[in-house]
């Protein structure tokens, strides 16, 4: 399998086996429609991507580049979040900062399984908490006039009683 | 450093929507603005995703049976009762797999998926099964049902009930109410509440030493709890039955569809009951589309989706019976009819052999021969054919029966525009042997010829079995057949329409079945949760006559693919 160049935002270059490159739907189709030659000297681009969340990205496709590419029939399955791979879990023990720029990085590299299991991690840290805890988890300001809180209460108790 | 508020909303919607749609989600609204907005497009989304899904019948099954080995689950069990409250499923008593019935309240946290039992103090409901369970400020509000006759002493009548029960949501207690000037004992009966009040019609019912099913409608007075049997206009009203569904269109008016009326009289007709006036009326709903129709609407789950849907949970529909009633029309010397395809005049009836009602055998706790059910309806009429097919013993030649199959689905090879069964291929090995051809010839006059050695095949093997017949050795075949829910939708927006008021089945994709689809069992219950369906509980059909029923104790979701664009 040929190599090619990807260069993140501050300048970094990583020179990465196409296959791994090609987890990324957003290189394909920049490879596909710019019709980048295998075998040519050509960097890719990143600038979305510094070179520490890059480097990551490239071990997780390390690591599932012989995963089965998703198909349209992966909209259908469950949405569980407990069946992350132990590799996955492990490979996401990392600070929120990280996590999120992974997601940022997922979603524009367009990785959709980088992207399945950050949005679970992150769901899992958000699933059982109240509203406060789940503020202090991200650090998130509560906006709310006391009103517009209260409003959404009875929205939710009304929501119940149907 | 990235936060979590740097995520686009798409991101952040799509993290949402791994999370299950209750508790979860009232706690993301309170925690900002933003969050609030992108938990409100979610819900709006899954709604509207769920219910395009039941038109063009893009929908995913998912079940959470064994999701947590150590949390203590109920029982199996099928005629229970369910209802929604604050993102709980409330289920009551039922039966069980060896005909005896429960009177366990359970409580399922839909937000933690964690079946909870709560301990419940005060008087509690007799074990019953066929009751209905609705819910009413913070009260559960449990009325009727029936039991298994005891096996000591034998040979007793079943036992309905007349109870009604409260259990107080907040105090988890339950009380008896006692009323005045009650109905009569009952189950399989069907209620809703309208403001204040409990409107229960139908139902099966004892009167004197005979059984009978009921038409009549009664209400409750949640408030004084007061018994009245309203005045009716009119002498058009639903033929008395059991089992049918019923819900509340809103505040005065309920649509009742389906049900049954003893053996070989199921229902698929539709009613409304009119209570906006001093005086309540009956009027009958044209239902169109019958050939979407499911097929049984009285022992499979149903319920309703927001405003416009009925869904139901049925067998998957089967070839069209009209071969077999053509030949015997035609045996009997009579007008030869043309094939009849509309299928609006036969009701998709699965197992060719004895339409059997094993629920209603247990109800009668003795079989009894099929009474002419003189109702209207096209549907009766069918199935009042169907009960002569029986009475002349055809449908017991099983290898006849087969090989009629068999030549309907031959005939149907020559017309490209029908739809394949989806199960033809696994068609029983008879079928193979005998048509093991190619499928590219198509010639006519091949299948001419081919129509005239499989009827003369089907004469030979009955004339056989007629020789044979004293020496014919009964096989009771022990396999269970395993077949899944199709899914059927009925679209009732319509019901009240002023100029044209009728409801109008979905056309079905794929027969209605949706991959993973679970296995169907019958009399289990439906509810409707925030964009999905919750199915739960329920009993193998095939099994209700044997000892040990196959009952069910796991949960199914019906929703939406979840599609992030």
């Amino acid at each position: 399998m040929p190599n090619i160049k990807l260069q993140s935002s501050d300048g970094e270059i990583f020179d990465t086996s196409l296959d791994i490159a090609l987890c990324s739907l957003t290189i394909k189709t920049m490879i596909d429609d710019c019709g980048i030659d295998e075998g040519e000297d050509t960097v890719v681009p990143l600038p979305n991507v510094n070179s520490t969340i890059l480097r990551k990205v490239l071990t997780w496709a390390q690591y599932h580049k012989d995963d089965p590419q998703p198909t349209e029939d992966d909209d259908s399955k469950e949405k569980r979040t407990d069946d992350i791979s132990s590799w996955d879990a492990d490979f996401l023990k990392v600070d929120q900062g990280t996590l999120f720029e992974l997601i940022l990085a997922a979603n524009y590299l367009d990785i959709k399984g980088l992207l399945d299991v950050t949005c679970k991690t992150v769901a899992n840290m958000i699933k059982g908490k109240t509203p406060e805890e789940i503020r202090k988890t991200f650090n998130i300001k509560n906006d709310f006039t006391p009103a517009e809180e209260e409003q959404v209460r009875k929205e939710n108790e009304w929501c119940e009683e149907k | 450093m990235a936060n979590i508020d740097d995520l686009p909303d798409d991101v952040l919607e799509f993290i949402i929507s791994h999370l299950p749609p209750y508790r979860d989600f009232e706690c993301l609204k309170l925690v900002s603005s933003r969050w609030c907005g992108i938990v409100k497009n979610v819900i709006r989304r899954s709604k509207m995703n769920f219910n395009k899904g039941l038109e063009n019948f893009r929908l995913c099954w998912s079940s959470y049976n064994d999701l947590n080995l150590n949390q203590v689950l109920p029982a199996g069990r099928f005629a229970h009762a369910s209802v929604v409250h604050k993102n709980s499923m409330y289920v009551f008593g039922g039966s069980s797999s060896s005909d005896t019935t429960f009177n366990d309240l359970w409580r399922l946290d839909l937000s933690s998926m964690q079946w909870i039992r709560p301990l419940s103090k005060g008087t509690y409901p007799s074990p019953k099964g066929l009751s209905t369970m609705l819910f009413y400020k913070n009260q559960l509000v449990l009325f009727g049902g029936w039991r298994y006759p005891s096996f000591h002493p034998p040979y007793q009548s079943l036992c309905l009930f007349d109870e009604l029960h409260l259990y107080d949501l907040v105090e988890n207690r339950w009380t008896q109410q006692p009323q005045q000037a009650k109905p009569p004992p009952m189950a399989g009966h069907s209620a809703t509440i309208h403001r204040n009040k409990m409107v229960v019609f139908g139902g099966y019912q004892i009167s004197g030493e005979l059984n009978s099913n009921s038409n009549e409608v009664w209400y409750l007075d949640l408030e004084n709890f007061i018994w009245t049997k309203p005045k009716l206009l009119g002498h058009v009203k639903p033929s008395p039955r059991y089992g049918q569904h019923q819900t509340a269109l809103n505040d005065d008016h309920i649509l009742i569809i389906g049900g049954c009326g003893g053996p070989n009289s199921i229902f698929k007709d539709a009613w409304i009951l009119d209570m906006s006036q001093q005086v309540w009326q009956w009027k009958n709903v044209p239902i169109r589309d019958q050939r979407w129709a499911a097929p049984y609407i009285w022992c499979s789950p149903i319920c309703r989706v927001g405003d416009s849907k009925l869904v139901v949970f049925d067998a998957t529909p089967n070839l069209p019976t009209d071969f077999q009633l053509v030949k015997r029309i035609r045996q009997d010397n009579e007008p030869i009819r043309p094939p009849n395809h509309d299928l609006n005049q036969n009701p998709h009836i699965q197992g060719y052999p004895n339409l059997r009602n094993p629920v209603l055998e247990q109800v009668n706790n003795q079989p009894r021969p099929g009474p002419a059910n003189p109702q209207p309806g096209n549907a009766n009429q069918a199935n009042n054919n169907r009960g002569e097919l029986n009475a002349q013993g055809i449908d017991e030649d099983e290898a006849a029966n087969r090989l009629q199959r068999n030549l309907v689905l031959r005939s149907r090879d020559n017309e490209p525009n029908l739809p394949r069964r989806f199960d033809e291929m696994q068609e029983d090995r008879f079928r193979m042997a005998a048509f093991s051809d190619n499928r590219v010839a198509r010639s006519s006059n091949r299948n001419e010829e081919r129509i005239r050695r499989m009827e003369a095949k089907m004469n030979a093997l009955r004339t056989l079995r007629r020789e044979k017949n004293e020496q014919k050795i009964v096989k009771e075949a022990k396999r269970v057949k395993s077949n899944v829910f199709s899914v059927y939708v009925c679209d009732i927006s319509r019901a009240l329409s002023h100029t044209d008021p009728h409801l109008k089945w979905i056309e079905y994709k794929n027969y209605g079945i949706i991959p993973e689809a679970p296995e169907r069992l019958i009399l289990s219950t439906l509810v409707s949760g925030n964009g999905q369906l919750i199915l739960f509980g329920g009993v193998h059909k095939e099994t209700l006559t044997e000892v040990t029923h196959q009952v069910s104790n796991s949960v199914h979701f019906l929703h939406a693919p979840f599609s992030m664009y």
